[in-house]
């Protein structure tokens, strides 16, 4: 119990900046991005989180999101026009990690402004833009990312959800599942079959609305015991001719310019969290009430940690380089992932060792995070999928 | 080119890259001549090691512009130890290194400068002696005792064993233990009376190592009566460092041997390279291999900045190099199958020297525990 009441406690003043390890070239400690953000998070970041239902924490998740856009640091990547603040890789390297250091909540509607924002600017018509940025930016419509089927995961191609056009729009008809945050989304954008051509060439992307007949919603339940995920049923939903993004038959390349976003993103904001998990560990390790852990192992499997950390942070600011001079990331973003699955685990793992009691009750954010992080190899791609890329792409490996 | 080569090019700058071209060429044309006397004797190669080191004028890389150096930063060296580390040269870059820096932080600059000037210039043959681990226990125990007679001068006693590249010294650097005055740095000349140098043959064939025997040698004392503990972890994570970039180069080695491999050996109607089972493992040993060369760059970032962190850095990337290097050399090994297996492919030259490497300097345990201390846990 104590151990618990300890972790709750700690989650209060902003992180120095030391826990993240180096101040870095071009991204410094005292960097002026990095200053006003900070100042304004001082002044806004939510300091209790609410650990109630998951709606309410969901709630609690959109409405932190309403303060970032109030402040004008919602979407730092869209560009000014958008609402958002322009920013390159660089300044998306300092956001994230001084969101991390404020302890800030996790920022919500990822769908919505890490994929189908920045696609609606290369793909979406001036109409489509106009209607859907705003809401999605602010978080008034939260949107949800419809893309694998129960028979189509990492062979995304071969999916089946149909749409035909009708006198009255799309008639959509399939099944969708992974599909994170749909309960709670009020827009869905769908990868579905829409021609008669195969495998990708077939393919369009359409944008629909969730709050119809047509559309049902089965959160699953996780191993962890939550249900982030969900089962999107479509029988006859239907959706306007002018919401299709990019044109008939071409949502395999809007799809492909969707993941190039997500992919950029993942490929240089993901050490910061795990960092500062790191530094809040730390800091218990010092508390009296982890005298009875063995030592040498705390301090080894601390210190195993924050090397790896420390790697992976330096890829990802390589990345943000070499995205902020105009390279694509692409297959770099490959090799993140492998090295980041582990160390989530592996983390994750430490902190139940940290706190031996607590990680073993059930339904506490302990255990739930221990059994969640099961999944850093599974989604956005398995490791099975990233290890390919890196073996095809990377080393040149015959296929 | 690869497209694992254009990776760490980002935060290089076009200096640094010619200088890796250079380097990398230079390697390659003498790994040509060199490995064939490694291969019958580490003490011949070592010798002729150290000639083409000078030759190259190689041995002033890191000693200041001011002393008649190159004066190059952290981030240089390791993309020549790097390259060194490629070919598995037998040449004796490490205690240059170590060398310099022993002079630079530990001695007194009238006494360190005029030597710096003569290893730049190749008129001293310089090695460092600290015990097996070369430095690490230098401030408890270095295995050798110094001793001043009535007249001042200082003569050395004890054994140092498995000390890597002093073969063909003229003048060792000897970290030893003064009754009074604690641990300094005592200069040595090879030869002289009741000094022994007994070379030692290590399964790494690359690196010649030496069981240093004194036997009341007369010696110089170097340094101003106590050496500074920060500047002695300084020059040590300085060696990890340098350890650690030629490790990663020998990693990359393997990696590149056993693609080639992989993709023209055919089994079952395909390049074995196009089974899973072998491309997901070559994948992860990439991984490894990326990761640790970005840290060994982010140490020298940082020594080079004089950011914080440097220490915490750079045994960091020496424990992930050494790691990725014996990964790399165990996968190589496999993948090539039986003929992994042979003498005549040499793959086993990197597992040796992943192996051989690992206990020099420091070891695993040492490491771990160090990182943690420095880390403050």
């Amino acid at each position: 119990m104590a151990a618990r009441m300890a972790e709750r406690d700690l989650a209060v003043a902003r992180i120095p900046s030391s826990a993240l390890g180096p101040s870095l070239p071009l991204v410094p400690d005292d960097h002026r991005f990095r200053l006003e953000f900070r100042d304004w998070l001082a002044e806004n970041t939510p300091r209790s989180l609410p650990a109630v239902t998951e709606a309410e924490d969901f709630a609690f998740r959109v409405k932190w999101q309403k303060a970032l856009h109030e402040g004008g640091w919602a979407g730092p990547a869209w560009p000014v026009r958008y609402g958002g603040r322009g920013s390159g890789a660089l300044e998306q390297f300092m956001y994230y990690e001084e969101l991390a250091l404020a302890q800030a909540p996790r920022v919500t509607n990822e769908s919505g402004i890490l994929l189908l924002g920045p696609t609606l600017m290369v793909y979406g018509t001036e109409e489509q833009k106009r209607r859907f940025l705003p809401g999605i930016l602010s978080g008034d419509d939260i949107w949800c990312q419809g893309f694998s089927e129960p028979e189509a995961g990492s062979d995304l191609a071969s999916l089946r959800t149909s749409a035909r056009e009708t006198p009255e729009g799309w008639v959509i008809n399939g099944q969708k599942i992974w599909t994170t945050w749909a309960a709670y989304s009020k827009w869905c954008f769908v990868l579905c079959r829409t021609e008669s051509a195969p495998r990708h060439k077939g393919l369009s992307m359409l944008t629909v609305d969730m709050d119809q007949p047509g559309i049902q919603v089965r959160p699953i339940k996780q191993m962890s015991g939550k249900a982030d995920f969900c089962e999107v049923f479509f029988d006859e939903a239907l959706t306007p001719h002018d919401l299709i993004v990019g044109g008939r038959g071409q949502g395999w390349q809007v799809a492909m310019t969707m993941l190039q976003f997500e992919r950029a993103d993942q490929g240089y904001t993901d050490h910061a969290p795990l960092l500062v998990t790191l530094h809040l560990l730390r800091e218990a390790l010092g508390a009296e009430g982890a005298a009875l852990l063995p030592r040498e192992t705390a301090r080894l499997r601390f210190a195993d940690l924050w090397r790896r950390c420390q790697q992976l942070r330096r890829y990802n600011f390589r990345n943000a380089v070499n995205a902020e001079r105009g390279r694509q990331i692409g297959v770099a973003a490959s090799t993140v992932n492998v090295f980041w699955s582990q160390l989530v685990k592996d983390l994750a793992e430490f902190k139940a060792f940290v706190y031996p009691d607590a990680a073993v009750i059930d339904d506490t954010p302990l255990s739930e995070s221990l059994l969640y992080s099961r999944a850093s190899s599974i989604y956005s791609g398995t490791d099975e999928i990233q290890l390919n890329i890196i073996a095809d792409r990377i080393l040149g490996l015959p296929r | 080119m690869t497209a694992y080569e254009a990776s760490s090019e980002t935060t290089l700058s076009v200096q640094q890259l010619d200088m890796r071209t250079l380097a990398r060429d230079v390697v390659r044309k003498l790994a040509l001549s060199l490995a064939g006397l490694a291969n019958e004797d580490p003490v011949v190669a070592a010798i002729r090691g150290r000639e083409s080191l000078e030759e190259l004028g190689w041995t002033g890389l890191l000693v200041d512009e001011a002393d008649g150096g190159l004066g190059l930063g952290a981030t240089e060296r390791c993309i020549v130890a790097e390259e060194i580390g490629r070919g598995l040269l037998p040449v004796p870059f490490l205690s240059t290194s170590v060398a310099c820096d022993v002079l630079r932080l530990l001695c007194r600059p009238d006494l360190a400068r005029p030597r710096l000037g003569r290893i730049a210039e190749a008129q001293e043959r310089v090695g460092v002696v600290a015990g097996a681990r070369l430095l690490a226990p230098a401030l408890a125990d270095t295995g050798v005792r110094a001793a001043q007679a009535q007249d001042g001068s200082w003569s050395l006693d004890g054994l140092a064993s498995l000390v890597p590249e002093v073969t063909g010294c003229t003048t060792l650097l000897v970290l030893a233990t003064a009754e009074d005055s604690g641990t300094g740095v005592f200069e040595v000349t090879a030869p002289s009376p009741g000094l022994t140098v007994s070379p030692v043959r290590t399964i790494d064939l690359r690196r010649d190592f030496a069981d240093v025997t004194f036997s009341f040698v007369a010696a110089e004392r170097l340094d101003a009566e106590g050496i500074d503990t920060a500047a002695l972890r300084r020059a040590e994570y300085l060696a990890e460092l340098t350890l650690a970039a030629e490790a990663v180069g020998g990693a990359l080695a393997c990696l590149e041997q056993t693609i080639t491999h992989v993709t023209t050996r055919h089994q079952f109607g395909s390049p074995i390279g196009s089974f899973q089972a072998i491309k997901h493992r070559l994948a992860r040993a990439w991984v490894s291999i990326e990761s640790s060369r970005e840290l060994v760059l982010a140490a020298a970032a940082a020594i080079d900045d004089r950011t914080a962190f440097q220490e915490e850095l750079a045994i960091s990337a020496r424990i992930a190099a050494t790691s990725a290097l014996r990964l790399a050399a165990e996968e190589a090994i496999q993948f090539h199958g039986g003929m992994g297996f042979t003498w005549e492919l040499g793959v086993h030259r990197y597992f040796r020297r992943s192996f051989v490497s690992d206990q020099i300097l420091s070891t695993a345990g040492g490491r771990a525990d160090r990182l943690a201390s420095t880390l403050g846990v």
